[in-house]
């Protein structure tokens, strides 16, 4: 029989993949609503026991398969198919660069196949780590949380887009495909089976992005699909130079062996294809639009690309490199990028009122954050990266599904238009409340990670350059979450319009996220003791306890829990006697339908609108010369990867 | 004994600050009426002022005002007490962030045009500073190891030495923190204001009074981070601090009309020259000698 | 005297006026009568202030206003008419337009005669003030209504 941990990885493999094939045949609502349940249950279940028994293991749980060839030549052909499939929709709408690139990453494989076929050995199937184990949380439970939301947040989209042709088998089979995928990466040990499930995941994404048909959606649906192969490429070109260095007694393809070899001089290389693959994917500067033009899919898919899935199989695969970062020059190039983007991004990110846009500018901005800890590479830093991953896919997801439902609800996914919303939907305004304070505000986890962060770039070569742009980037990051804050706690001058039923799937999926948030916030010391810290024990010798400067906060931190709940408790329960003072308009009243008469005879909305910063922030202005930067950012690292430059 | 020292310093915090910070608050209004020749309110009218706010009817725009208020109150001494007992330099400056927070919601919370005029303008204020508080933070971490302000006061040689930039360019910072300008947002006692006092434009009675009290803590406790600098030489320390804060007088005198676009401009550019320059020649040399 | 005493804030309003009385108001916060002295502040804000300062007569264009300002000042408060036209609508009292003083439209407790007033008179007038606004709070704290 097979030993539990293989039962629930193949669960978590399969399941999804089953789910998958049972959601593209059947075309019933009842049908479906079945499947995607059950199929969830099965997914958090297995994903909470896997994450217990890696948990309760001392050591990484590895399992070696018999028929680990088979699987070879079983993925191989996965990979030729999702070439194909990108290489046949090029040729369909007639995209130059995308086939080009599809076409170069089919040959690259051919060339993996005929040339290295002999050396590919896949040594130990899976292995699971605590941070595989923290990643299968996230995917198994927002991810499949989010899947759940899509059930009703679908039917809602549907109804809003009549012009859109229906198209759900197809929409809810490669959502759980891309869950198998994702399971895929996270679970593999071996480069090239990551490789493949990294390449179905573009496919996904290109699939999901471009749902909608429109002309836009396809245009953005192949954006993301050239970057993402760029990624593919370099990854494959990553593969390929590590067989090239026909190592002693070491399999270079195995994660668990690259991280213990002993000439990390010899690695400087494949470091860097490697970061531009994780770069593509976790959407860095400067390839960065596919993840804002992902926008135009339906918002579960932004959920799930953004939050827990997509770009964080970009920066898992970077925190895993984070021991050959830390001791190369090639790291300290790849942080500096992900500083830049984080710093970029969140200017960017001022200048927008579209909600959705907010959100996919601060994730990039996140994610470079994540980035800079993983090229930084000590066992602070990705100790912060770890908590920036987890902090992150929580609240990001919350917010998506928040945004996509009230989106469904006013018709208006415009910050400006969410004024009062705490009035008008007040659960979903209270868990957008709940993730805007996850993602930037003292004592939550966002935050604590930043934290984390600072200290860390602070303890290493070049930091101070980090601390710096990270100070700014961290002003940007307040000003535009708050003034987003600002707009849900306004009081309505206006007749608030009547609520609308949320579908039961929706309710369930953001209530149980938005309670997942708060208790990884207020959970955060045990995450670190108990799943980060054993992570960093295993990977870096002679890592010792570095929660020493959290743990003297710890005390002040649950003080400003307290204040915080007691606030929260007096806003409930306290009493609200006092008179209620009108608008000050200078003395002009407005009356019931939110209105007021001015000078002239005018009779006018009173509504007040934030800044923007547009001459500042502006995409128009920001953009091109964050591209240039970056660029050359990209440049120096490969220059300090051929020369091989170490720290 | 030293968690003594740390609950002593709290205590006495809580205590003592707004007492100072009332008292200076009133020194000021005198020191800038004597500036433009006129005799100016009692030292202690800042009390008198706070006594009869106490006492007016509640009254608001938003009833989450009276939560947001006490909260901006409660976290701004909480940052303070933190600072005073020797705690984390960047968990004051977080927990300052979340404490303006609640102030600008505040007054958001009353969807008046003023209002939301001043909590932009407010939040782009909290924007202009951090950096230059973050840094400060990182700059005392680079040079004594530590951001507990409890080891930074150990150290016998004023960090003054090493960061100069960083001082100045908090000093920069301090007109804003004091609410001197810009004009078109500062809450101070003037007649000289826009937005008729914007971010408190719909507060009232009680809720003012939160708020002004929490603004003799933040004074306090932003006096007490430019003295960090001369930990080792507390005279040197009270010294300068007194003598930044007359400077301030002046120069709020001098520059009634500062806009807010002028702050930002101002202060990042003091921040940059002033601030990140001196982090870099830090860490560039720090980095050398190892 | 009590803390209200020490502290009145001013709201000023021109519902009216030809501006001659609000240019002698601006004079009182001049350095030659400096009213902060008092611990007077102009606060053009009625959530601020506990004085409501009226010049002009007021007219149908702008009476619903004055009464918005009034109400949107918190208790105790007191309101003084300031100059001949706010006292009593004056020259225009019986313009077409013109509803008259300010009494109204909103209770008035201290007149300050005058066209246009001079500053003493104001500040006298204020000081006045003061005292119905001690004795308005005295009554409220009886009630303990606040």
């Amino acid at each position: 029989m097979y030993p539990p941990e293989l039962v629930a990885i193949l669960i978590l493999l399969l399941v999804p993949l089953f789910a998958a094939i049972l959601l593209a045949v059947m075309n019933r609502n009842a049908i479906r609503n079945g499947v995607v349940g059950a199929a969830s249950a099965v997914i958090i279940a297995a994903s909470l026991y896997l994450a217990y028994l890696a948990w309760a293991s001392p050591a990484p749980i590895t399992i070696a398969l018999e028929h680990a060839k088979l699987i070879n030549v079983g993925l191989f052909i996965v990979e030729f198919v999702v070439a194909l499939a990108i290489i046949a929709l090029s040729l369909k709408y007639r995209r130059i660069l995308p086939l080009v690139l599809g076409a170069l990453q089919l040959a690259l494989l051919l060339v993996l196949e005929l040339v290295y076929a002999e050396s590919v050995v896949v040594s130990t199937a899976f292995v699971v780590n605590n941070l595989s184990a923290v990643m299968v949380l996230i995917i198994g439970i927002i991810g499949t949380l989010i899947c759940v939301y899509a059930l009703g947040y679908m039917k809602d989209y549907h109804h809003h887009h009549t012009e859109i042709a229906e198209r759900k088998p197809y929409f809810f089979a490669i959502l759980f495909a891309f869950l198998t995928a994702m399971f895929g990466i996270v679970l593999s040990d071996s480069l090239m089976w990551i490789l493949c499930f990294w390449e179905v995941t573009t496919l996904c994404s290109f699939l999901l992005i471009g749902y909608s048909k429109t002309p836009e959606a396809v245009t953005n649906s192949f954006r993301a699909v050239w970057m993402n192969l760029i990624g593919g490429i370099a990854f494959t070109l990553a593969i390929i130079s590590l067989l090239e260095i026909k190592p002693f007694g070491a399999n270079l393809l195995s994660i668990t062996d690259i991280i213990g070899y002993h000439e990390m001089a010899a690695l400087t290389v494949p470091a860097a294809l490697i970061a531009v693959a994780g770069l593509t994917k976790a959407a860095q500067m400067p390839f960065f639009t596919w993840l804002t033009g992902a926008m135009v899919a339906p918002t579960p898919v932004s959920a799930l690309l953004h939050s827990s899935t997509m770009v964080k199989a970009g920066v898992y695969l970077l925190v895993i490199f984070a021991p050959v970062f830390s001791q190369t020059a090639v790291g300290i190039a790849l942080a500096a990028i992900g500083v830049f983007t984080f710093f970029a991004t969140s200017a960017l990110a001022i200048s927008q009122s579209n909600s959705k846009k907010v959100l996919a500018y601060s994730t990039i901005a996140n994610l470079g954050l994540i980035t800079a800890c993983a090229g930084i590479g000590t066992p602070e830093a990705v100790m912060a990266a770890i908590l920036l991953i987890i902090f992150h896919a929580v609240a990001k997801a919350l917010l998506f599904m928040c945004v996509g439902a009230v989106e469904h609800r006013i018709d208006s996914r415009d910050i400006e238009d969410m004024d009062g919303l705490l009035v008008r939907l007040p659960l979903l305004a209270t868990m957008m409340v709940v993730g805007i304070c996850g993602m930037y505000l003292a004592p939550f986890g966002m935050l604590i990670s930043k934290w984390a962060a600072i200290v860390a770039f602070l303890e290493a070569p070049f930091g101070w350059a980090f601390v710096i742009l990270l100070a700014f980037g961290s002003a940007f990051t307040i000003f535009f979450w708050t003034k987003w804050l600002g707009k849900l706690f306004m009081r309505m001058n206006r007749p608030a319009a009547p609520d609308t039923l949320l579908h039961i799937s929706e309710k369930i999926a953001v209530t149980a996220t938005g309670i997942f948030t708060v208790l990884c916030c207020v959970g955060f010391a045990a995450i670190t003791v108990y799943f980060v810290e054993p992570y960093l024990a295993g990977i870096y010798a002679g890592f010792v306890e570095t929660g020493a400067m959290i743990s003297d906060n710890r005390l002040m931190i649950a003080i400003m829990f307290l204040i915080l709940a007691i606030l929260i408790l007096a806003a409930h329960f306290g009493s609200a006697a006092g008179k209620t003072l009108p608008p000050y308009l200078c003395g002009r009243g407005v009356d019931e339908a939110g209105k007021f008469r001015g000078s002239l005879g005018v009779y006018k909305e009173a509504k007040s609108a934030n800044y923007y910063m547009e001459e500042y922030c502006g995409e128009s202005g920001l953009i091109k010369p964050s591209w240039i930067i970056s660029i050359l950012l990209i440049i120096v690292m490969f220059a300090l990867a051929f020369l091989g430059v170490m720290i | 004994m030293n968690l003594i020292l740390a609950i002593t310093g709290a205590v006495l915090f809580l205590i003592l600050a707004p007492l100072l910070g009332g008292l200076i608050a009133g020194v000021d209004r005198v020191l800038t009426a004597r500036m433009q020749s006129r005799r100016g309110p009692p030292v202690l009218q800042p009390f008198y002022d706070i006594s009869k706010l106490w006492h007016k009817e509640r009254a608001f725009a938003n009833p989450v005002e009276m939560i947001f208020t006490t909260g901006y109150l409660v976290l701004i001494a909480f940052s303070g007490a933190l600072l005073f007992s020797g705690g984390d330099l960047l968990l004051v400056v977080f927990t300052l962030a979340l404490a303006h927070t609640f102030l600008i919601l505040a007054a958001y919370a009353a969807n008046a045009p003023y209002s939301t005029v001043g909590a932009e303008r407010e939040l782009i204020g909290v924007m202009v500073a951090e950096p230059i508080l973050i840094l400060l933070a990182a700059g005392f971490f680079m040079i004594t190891g530590s951001f507990f302000v409890s080891d930074i006061l150990k150290e016998t040689v004023p960090a003054i030495i090493y960061l100069p930039g960083v001082f100045l360019a908090l000093f920069a910072v301090l007109t804003l923190k004091l609410r001197k300008s810009p004009f078109d947002i500062a809450t101070s006692h003037h007649a000289h204001q826009e937005l008729v006092k914007g971010v408190t434009a719909s507060l009232s009675g009680r809720t003012l009074a939160k708020v002004e009290i929490a603004h003799w803590y933040e004074t306090i406790l932003i006096l007490a981070l430019m003295f960090l600098f001369f930990a080792g030489n507390p005279v040197l320390g009270i010294i300068v601090v007194v003598i930044c804060y007359f400077l301030e007088i002046l120069m709020d005198n001098l520059f009634p009309r500062v806009t807010w676009k002028m702050t930002v401009k101002s202060l990042w550019i003091a921040t940059i020259l002033l601030g990140v320059i001196n982090i870099a020649v830090i860490g560039v040399v720090g980095g050398v000698i190892g | 005297m009590s803390s209200s005493g020490k502290s009145p804030w001013l709201l000023h309003y021109n519902a009216s006026s030809c501006n001659g009385c609000d240019i002698e108001i601006l004079a009182a916060l001049t350095p030659l009568y400096d009213v902060e002295r008092f611990g007077i502040i102009n606060t053009g804000n009625p959530a601020h202030a506990d004085i409501f300062v009226v010049t002009g007569s007021v007219n149908e264009q702008n009476k619903e206003v004055l009464k918005n300002l009034y109400d949107q000042i918190p208790e105790p408060k007191v309101v003084v008419a300031v100059g001949i036209c706010a006292s009593s609508g004056g020259v225009f009292r019986d313009c077409y337009n013109v509803s008259g003083g300010v009494d109204t439209i909103i209770p008035v407790d201290v007149y300050v005669p005058g066209c246009s007033v001079r500053p003493e008179a104001l500040i006298e007038g204020v000081v006045k003030a003061i005292g119905v606004l001690e004795q308005k709070r005295a009554v409220l704290d009886s009630r303990g209504s606040l």
